[in-house]
């Protein structure tokens, strides 16, 4: 089935005074009428500190803009440059979880628009370790709670109790190991039929493209689309290629994806609703069953030596799914140099049972946990 | 050599194209640069005759300014202000050589004019071209035979110059009268910025973006243009305004366009505003344009008019007030 797609630009680079760097990355809730954009507007291809997070109205049927303001920007800490936000109406207030750029680090923190000021609300520390450079998480609401979808594979859950987020679930589906890039949010999720809808996005040679996916009311990932957008076609900009779907609304029959292109505009790709609905559920998460082995190493003669038990060990089973888990992902060019059939490399979750461990150092393959420690 | 257009600007009942045209036609010998007139006059008697003047000789176009807030039909201020900016940013938009010139209307070039042109064509440098103001002047065939030097009308770069070559200048020394520059660096920096429009300033304030994206900008004593000081005052002159605001005021509207300080002592006016925008902002982009000039065409020109500002970029106040 082949959904129909229209795009439509909603406003470009220059449109706006002070915007010659872009305005782009929107986000977006509907309010009655119109629907509310916070777009990140740049003054500058080139990098400066300075970006202002620009509101936009539209009216919701046609799209048109009818008004805008610049939010004056409270409670950061100098020099840190706010950008990408992503909005949500929660418990009476319009929230926008984006980054905080500060030397040395980018992470997502959470943010409340009041009249014509963005605040700081919430540091947004969740209770697992962070890189240097974080980005993609997003939020939804379930049962009055605000909840965050940090990552998809493994498909990470928290709640927001309190001054606290909790992990609600932690679970690997073995969806990242289609694609050889990372796999990541896009959206924060809306209510959608019987669940809530977001968007994905990975990089294919270079490009950005998009797909969608359901999350269940249990909070099961229950059905995901293939690619629906590809950033390929996106060839001005700052940044051809980039296509980056940052909002979804639905309205009147029809699913927003609002996008930036090429880290310059802003566009919107329009699909019924329904036919999305039905395209979603005729692509259901296929069911991952794998042998969880671990890797225990620490060279590449261990590499070596486990790679060649791994196809051994492949080829007596019939080349069964294999999800080998590494402490360090730098190796994962290497193992998959050996090309062990159906054997995907996954970072070590900071809970999970190993049926197997291989060990590098005498290429042998223990039942279990090899009697290490996870 | 890359193609080079000339983009002459005027608001003016007698700009004196004959002297432009009449001094252009001594310079270039056997070269066919485009002309781009940009005339806030434009009609098409006008049109005629300066297909009279041209003869053929070179492929011109003669337009009207882009639609501006500021100036012209579209206005949405009481009357009309200098609006420079918009109009040397629709010469960007419909010149179609990769070098442009900009030249002040009521001017003539002088011998060696063009040959400096062709240089910085030639080395991808912008060009800031040296002026004289002059009363009576005499002019025949594009020659200036006579005139007396406007006290005042002295180049202030002009010491810093040299008869026999080309010396680097600061952008803040770019000035109107001539200059040339890459197009594609014109593009680069998205032309000039139309905050400028009532204040004017346009050209230097161009020349400090267009240092800060990289270029070698050369003040020429021999790119030189002669300019009439007593037709300068005919008719009515598009204004100039210096609006000032209370300290508290001027610090909140600074800090709309991410500035939080002061970068530069003086009045707590609008042409001070233009520079603590400037160096806070440091951009090479300007911040008083409402569109973006490398994609935008000819076409789009007559639209532009739908994105106009409706409030005054320096105190806020709706235009209709201006």
């Amino acid at each position: 089935m082949t959904l129909a797609i229209t795009h439509r630009r909603i406003i470009s680079r220059g449109d706006l005074p002070g915007s010659s760097g872009g305005i782009y990355n929107p986000g977006a809730v509907l309010s009655g009428s119109t629907i509310q954009l916070l777009c990140r507007r740049e003054i500058d291809y080139r990098f400066t500190p300075l970006v202002f997070p620009e509101s936009l109205v539209l009216d919701a049927d046609t799209l048109q803009l009818t008004g805008r303001r610049t939010l004056k920007k409270v409670g950061y800490p100098e020099g840190g440059r706010i950008e990408d936000f992503r909005c949500i109406k929660f418990d009476g207030m319009l929230l926008a979880v984006h980054s905080l750029v500060e030397p040395g680090r980018i992470k997502p923190v959470i943010s409340r628009i009041d009249g014509d000021r963005i605040v700081l609300h919430d540091d947004f520390i969740l209770p697992t370790p962070s890189a240097h450079v974080e980005k993609n998480w997003v939020l939804f609401e379930h049962q009055g709670e605000l909840h965050c979808l940090y990552k998809l594979d493994p498909l990470t859950l928290f709640v927001r109790r309190g001054e606290r987020w909790q992990l609600v679930k932690e679970e690997e589906n073995g969806w990242a190991d289609d694609y050889p890039g990372m796999l990541s949010n896009s959206t924060n999720l809306i209510p959608f039929r019987d669940g809530y809808l977001g968007f994905w996005h990975t990089i294919l040679e270079g490009s950005y493209v998009q797909g969608a996916f359901l999350l269940d009311h249990d909070l099961s990932l229950r059905h995901r689309t293939g690619i629906l957008l590809d950033g390929s076609t996106v060839r001005e900009g700052y940044k051809p290629g980039v296509l980056y779907v940052s909002s979804l609304v639905e309205h009147a029959g029809r699913v927003l994806a609002f996008y930036g292109e090429g880290d310059a505009h802003t566009g919107v790709a329009i699909f019924d609703a329904e036919e999305l609905a039905r395209e979603l559920s005729a692509t259901s998460m296929p069911a991952a069953t794998p042998i969880r082995i671990r890797y225990q190493g620490e060279n590449m003669g261990d590499v070596f030596r486990a790679l060649t038990a791994m196809h051994r060990f492949s080829s007596e089973r019939g080349h069964p799914l294999i999800w080998l888990y590494v402490s360090n992902l730098r190796l994962r060019p290497a193992i998959e140099s050996f090309k062990v059939p159906n054997l995907a490399v996954r970072a070590l979750p900071r809970d999970v049972r190993h049926d197997f461990t291989v060990m590098g150092r005498s290429g042998t393959i223990m039942a279990g946990d090899g009697g290490l420690r996870a | 050599m890359s193609a080079i257009s000339i983009v002459y600007l005027t608001y003016r009942a007698n700009p004196r194209f004959d002297w432009f045209v009449a001094s252009l036609g001594r310079e270039i010998g056997d070269d066919t640069p485009e002309l781009i007139f940009v005339d806030g006059l434009h009609s098409k008697e006008r049109g005629a005759a300066l297909a009279a003047l041209i003869g053929g000789r070179l492929p011109f176009r003669h337009v009207p300014p882009k639609p501006s807030p500021y100036n012209g039909p579209h206005r949405l201020t009481r009357c009309d202000y200098f609006a420079a900016a918009s109009a040397r940013n629709t010469g960007i938009v419909h010149a179609r050589g990769d070098y442009l010139v900009f030249v002040d209307d009521l001017s003539v070039l002088m011998p060696g004019w063009w040959a400096q042109v062709l240089e910085g064509a030639r080395h991808g440098d912008v060009m800031a071209g040296a002026y004289r103001k002059c009363w009576e002047m005499t002019v025949e065939d594009g020659r200036v035979l006579g005139c007396r030097l406007e006290a005042s009308g002295i180049d202030s770069r002009w010491r810093q110059g040299d008869d026999h070559g080309n010396v680097s200048i600061g952008g803040g020394q770019l000035f109107g009268a001539s200059f040339a520059a890459p197009k594609s660096l014109l593009l680069e920096v998205n032309g000039c910025d139309e905050l400028c429009d009532t204040v004017g300033g346009e050209d230097w304030q161009l020349g400090v973006r267009l240092e800060w994206a990289g270029a070698r900008i050369l003040y020429s004593r021999r790119m030189l243009t002669a300019e009439s000081e007593e037709l300068h005052r005919q008719g009515t002159q598009a204004l100039r305004i210096d609006c000032t605001a209370e300290p508290s005021a001027y610090m909140d509207r600074l800090a709309e366009y991410g500035v939080d300080r002061r970068h530069i002592d003086g009045p707590w006016n609008s042409s001070h505003m233009l520079l603590d925008i400037l160096y806070g902002t440091r951009s090479t982009q300007p911040m008083g344009n409402y569109y973006h000039l490398p994609d935008t065409t000819e076409n789009d020109l007559p639209g532009l008019a739908e994105r106009f500002p409706r409030d005054y970029w320096f105190d806020g106040r709706p235009l209709s007030t201006l």
